[in-house]
């Protein structure tokens, strides 16, 4: 099946989903950073948590309304309105429940690696990068490749997906430890 | 990974990538943090460093070199300036030292005699006073410090800006 119409199928069914993912920056000049690993979940509308856990750690989790970014290497916690840069961010696309063809303009994309692709371009100007594709299998995002403003790609796959799971209520909020500088912005 | 990557022609590159948090308090006034991550790499005539978001996209890119600094926007947009401290502001509010930071991030001090300076048991750079910054280094790997803190009073504003690198070991 299309990719889009996975997408709007995934948009529609699965209101909360829990998994794995690795992400990898290649830049330009051919180097490539080193490889994140970790876990996800989010939950429809806006409610998310991205967690790298390899090689170091760092989440970021949004309960809707708060954005939370903790780094314990750096002891600090940054918590601040969800601001709207969130609609046209990639996180949008997986965890938000807007139309997405509101932020974006959807076009689809030849078949590889076993999925169905479609292109996700921001409308607004400011999104900070220039594309999104995204693979599909069996109605699931796959994987994310997603071009910035200065030719790095970034990709990202996700696993071990368990979809409608019933997820705790705290899930998406975060209490920092006790030796954590905590900064809230307007 | 190996050691510096070499740029064709530029000579040996410092390279290094990880992640910064900078916080601005005064008194009276909400705090400001600024958190995101970085490429660095330092042809030692050529300075590019990236600004990252945490999904690993470039938010904007400021380029030193002899004839100063050069700031790009993910729009595309660009802006020029003598230094890069001031363009690294106001790109994102973070007040980042980077010229200094290129021998901090060495785990050296260059030119401007530090004050106050503590070496760790190796006789490596622990913690000293430059150019009205406070700055402690610590975990080291072959290429220099893995945790960079760096602290700032002016008046009553305090500035704090921390740097965490993706050292050797973690890669």
């Amino acid at each position: 099946a299309d990719a889009g119409a996975q997408l709007q199928r995934f948009v529609s069914e699965v209101s909360s989903a829990t998994g794995r993912f690795t992400q990898q920056v290649a830049t330009g000049q051919g180097d490539a950073r080193p490889q994140q690993a970790g876990e996800f979940a989010f939950q429809r509308p806006g409610k998310f948590r991205w967690h790298v856990v390899k090689p170091y750690e760092q989440l970021v989790v949004s309960n809707g309304t708060v954005l939370r970014q903790y780094d314990p290497d750096l002891a600090q916690l940054t918590e601040g309105p969800v601001d709207q840069s969130i609609g046209a961010s990639p996180a949008a696309i997986l965890f938000g429940s807007g139309r997405l063809d509101q932020a974006f303009d959807l076009t689809p994309l030849a078949d590889r690696d076993g999925l169905s692709w479609l292109r996700a371009r921001p409308k607004a100007g400011d999104a900070g990068f220039a594309h999104v594709d995204i693979g599909f299998a069996d109605d699931l995002p796959k994987r994310l490749e997603l071009l910035d403003a200065f030719g790095q790609t970034t990709r990202i796959t996700l696993s071990d997906i368990v979809v409608n799971a019933t997820l705790a209520d705290d899930a998406f909020d975060f209490e920092p430890p006790p030796d954590v500088d905590v900064v809230t912005m307007q | 990974c190996a050691g510096p990557a070499r740029i064709a022609g530029d000579g040996t590159a410092f390279e290094r990538t990880g992640r910064f948090a900078v916080t601005v308090t005064d008194a009276g006034s909400p705090a400001d943090a600024v958190q995101g991550g970085f490429s660095w790499r330092d042809t030692g005539r050529l300075l590019q460093l990236d600004l990252v978001n945490p999904l690993g996209s470039t938010l904007a890119r400021v380029s030193v070199g002899p004839a100063g600094a050069t700031l790009q926007h993910a729009d595309g947009s660009t802006e020029q300036a003598p230094d890069a401290d001031a363009l690294v502001a106001r790109a994102t509010g973070a007040v980042l030292p980077v010229a200094k930071l290129r021998d901090w991030l060495r785990g050296q001090t260059g030119s401007g005699a530090p004050g106050d300076v503590e070496r760790d048991a190796e006789g490596r750079l622990q913690s000293f006073v430059q150019d009205g910054w406070r700055v402690q280094l610590s975990r080291y790997d072959a290429l220099g410090p893995g945790l960079l803190r760096l602290e700032r009073r002016d008046g009553t504003r305090r500035i704090s800006v921390r740097l965490a690198v993706d050292t050797q070991a973690a890669r």
